[in-house]
C-alpha cells in the first residue's frame, strides 16, 4: 500500500500551525511558528526545558525516552517565562526528533487582546477565536435574561400594586349605592354593580352582554337615536343628563346619568363608565318646596 | 434578525432621545415585542417596522437613520459587547477592513440562525480599497455605509466612502470605495 508522504516549506506548515515548535533529537528548539514570538517573546532556540515546561501529563525528567511516553497524548505547556501562557496540543516524533502543534489556550478573547494576537495569528482552521465568541454569546445572553428577570419582576411588582389598586376601586365601585356601569363604545355592557342590578331590576347574566339603551334609564328605541349616540361614544362626548321612570309599583323615580370615557395613556378610549343617582327625594323636596312657595305666594301677606 | 440587532437600536434611541421617546416608538411601531434577547430570531420586518418609526417620530429620512444606526453598531454596540474581538480584527483601520471578510465569515459560525452578508476586498492600495458588499437583505446599504463611518470613528480615521456599484443601478451587488 502506497505510503502518502506530506512536505511542507516552513512558511506553509507556519501558515497552518503558526504555534508549532520542533525540536531535535538533543530536545533543543530548532525552529518555531511565526506567531510564537508574539506569545513568548523572550523564546530563544536553545534547550526546550529552558523555554517550557510540560504541566500535563507528568515526566521525570526531559529526555527523548520519557518524550516518547507522552506521544498520542493531549499535552498542556507551559511557558517558563510567565505562567500566563500555555499551549495545548500533541508531540509527534518526525525525523527522530519532535514535532509540537497546538494552540495557546485563553478563557476569553481580552486574554487573546492581552497577548496583542489578531485574527491573522491564527490558522483559519482553528477554532479558538470562533469558540471564545461563542462563550462570549453565551455571556451577553446570560446578562440579558437577568436584565429580563428584573424587567419582569418590577413589572410584576407594578401589577400586584394596579391590582391592589384596581380591588380597592372595584370595592369602592361595587359597594356604591350608585349604579355603576360599564360598556365599550358600542354600549355592550361588561360590568355593572349591585345597585346598578337595583335599577334595572334583572340579574346579573342577564346584563352582562347587552346594551346599555336595553335598560331604564338609558331605555332608547329609535335606532337612528341610539346610532347617533354611539357616534358620540367613539368620540369620547361626556353625558350628563336627568331623567324620570316609572317603578312597577308606579312611583315616579328621578335618575341623574353621568357617562364618561376610560382612556389609556395614548387617550385611546378603552371603555365607558356610568353612574346612575336616584335622586329622586331631592327632585321631590325640590318639587314640595316650589309647591309651598306656590302656596305661600298665594296667601295674601299681612 | 437576531434580537441583538434590535437591542442595539432599543439602545440608540435611550441614549440619544430618552427612554420615554423608545416607549412612543416602541408604540408606535405596534411591536409586541418590549424586551428582546440577544441571541434570539425575531421576524426582519420587526427591525425595519422599527426603522421606518424612528424615522417618522424623529423626522429623519430612513437613510440617515440607517446611517446612524450603523455607526452605533461599530461605537458602541460591539465596543461595548465584543471589543476583544473587534480588536483582534486589526490594529488600525486597512488591516481591520482587509480582516473583514474573514472576520465577518465567522460570524454565520457565531450566529447558525443568521442569513449573513458577505463581504470581499479588492482593489487594495496604500491610502483606498474597494469594499464588496453581497447581501441577501434589501435596503441595508446605508446601514453598511454607517458602519464604514463607525470604523473610521474608532480608527480615528477621516474617511471618504463612494459607492460605486450598487443593487439599485443593476449591480448584484454594492461596491464602496473607501478612501482614508
Amino acid at each position: 500500500m502506497e505510503q502518502l508522504e506530506f512536505n511542507f516549506r516552513k512558511d506553509t506548515f507556519s501558515k497552518i500551525f503558526p504555534f508549532y515548535i520542533l525540536l531535535d533529537t538533543n530536545l533543543f528548539i530548532k525552529s518555531y511558528g511565526n506567531s510564537i514570538p508574539k506569545i513568548i517573546p523572550e523564546l530563544k532556540k536553545t534547550l526546550f526545558k529552558d523555554n517550557f515546561s510540560i504541566s500535563r501529563p507528568h515526566i521525570e525528567e526531559y529526555s527523548t525516552n520519557q518524550f516518547n511516553t507522552i506521544i498520542n497524548q493531549l499535552v498542556i505547556l507551559k511557558s517558563n517565562y510567565t505562567d500566563e501562557t500555555i499551549l495545548r496540543g500533541q508531540f509527534e516524533i518526525i525525523d527522530e526528533g519532535y514535532l509540537f502543534v497546538g494552540s495557546p489556550w485563553f478563557v476569553s478573547i481580552d486574554e487573546v487582546v492581552q497577548k496583542n494576537l489578531s485574527i491573522n495569528d491564527f490558522a483559519f482552521h482553528d477554532s479558538l477565536l470562533d469558540i471564545l465568541h461563542v462563550s462570549k454569546n453565551y455571556e451577553i445572553n446570560y446578562n440579558d435574561l437577568k436584565e429580563l428577570l428584573k424587567t419582569v419582576n418590577e413589572q410584576r411588582n407594578i401589577l400586584k400594586k394596579d391590582k391592589e389598586e384596581l380591588n380597592k376601586l372595584s370595592l369602592v365601585a361595587r359597594a356604591n349605592k350608585n349604579g355603576v356601569v360599564i360598556f365599550d363604545t358600542k354600549g355592550i355592557i361588561s360590568w355593572c354593580n349591585d345597585a346598578y342590578l337595583n335599577i334595572v331590576g334583572l340579574p346579573l347574566n342577564k346584563i352582562i352582554g347587552s346594551s346599555i339603551h336595553d335598560f331604564e334609564p338609558d331605555k332608547r328605541y329609535d335606532p337612528i337615536e341610539i346610532e347617533s349616540i354611539l357616534n358620540e361614544f367613539e368620540k369620547g362626548v361626556i353625558f350628563n343628563n336627568e331623567k324620570t321612570t316609572i317603578s312597577p309599583d308606579g312611583k315616579k323615580i328621578w335618575f341623574k346619568t353621568i357617562k364618561q370615557p376610560v382612556r389609556d395613556a395614548d387617550g385611546k378610549i378603552l371603555n365607558y363608565f356610568a353612574v346612575i343617582e336616584d335622586i329622586t327625594s331631592e327632585k321631590e323636596k325640590e318639587e314640595n318646596g316650589n309647591n309651598s312657595a306656590v302656596t305661600n305666594e298665594s296667601i295674601p301677606q299681612p | 434578525m437576531y434580537g441583538i440587532v434590535n437591542k442595539a437600536i432599543e439602545e440608540l434611541v435611550i441614549s440619544n432621545f430618552g427612554k420615554d421617546k423608545w416607549e412612543i416608538i416602541l408604540a408606535k411601531s405596534g411591536i409586541e415585542h418590549s424586551f428582546f434577547i440577544s441571541n434570539e430570531t425575531y421576524d426582519d420586518a420587526i427591525t425595519y417596522q422599527l426603522a421606518q418609526t424612528i424615522s417618522q417620530e424623529m423626522n429623519m429620512s430612513i437613510d440617515d437613520v440607517m446611517i446612524a444606526f450603523g455607526e452605533w453598531w461599530v461605537v458602541k454596540t460591539t465596543r461595548d459587547k465584543y471589543s476583544g474581538l473587534m480588536q483582534t480584527g486589526g490594529s488600525n483601520l486597512k488591516q481591520f477592513l482587509i480582516n473583514l471578510p474573514v472576520f465577518h465569515n465567522r460570524i454565520m459560525l457565531h450566529y447558525p440562525k443568521l442569513t449573513p452578508p458577505e463581504f470581499k476586498i479588492s482593489h487594495i492600495e496604500e491610502r483606498n480599497l474597494c469594499l464588496h458588499y453581497f447581501s441577501k437583505r434589501e435596503g441595508l446599504q446605508e446601514f453598511v455605509r454607517g458602519l464604514i463611518q463607525g470604523l473610521g470613528i474608532i480608527y480615528t480615521a477621516e474617511i471618504k466612502i463612494e459607492l460605486l456599484k450598487s443593487r439599485s443601478d443593476g449591480s448584484d451587488h454594492e461596491i464602496f470605495k473607501i478612501s482614508w
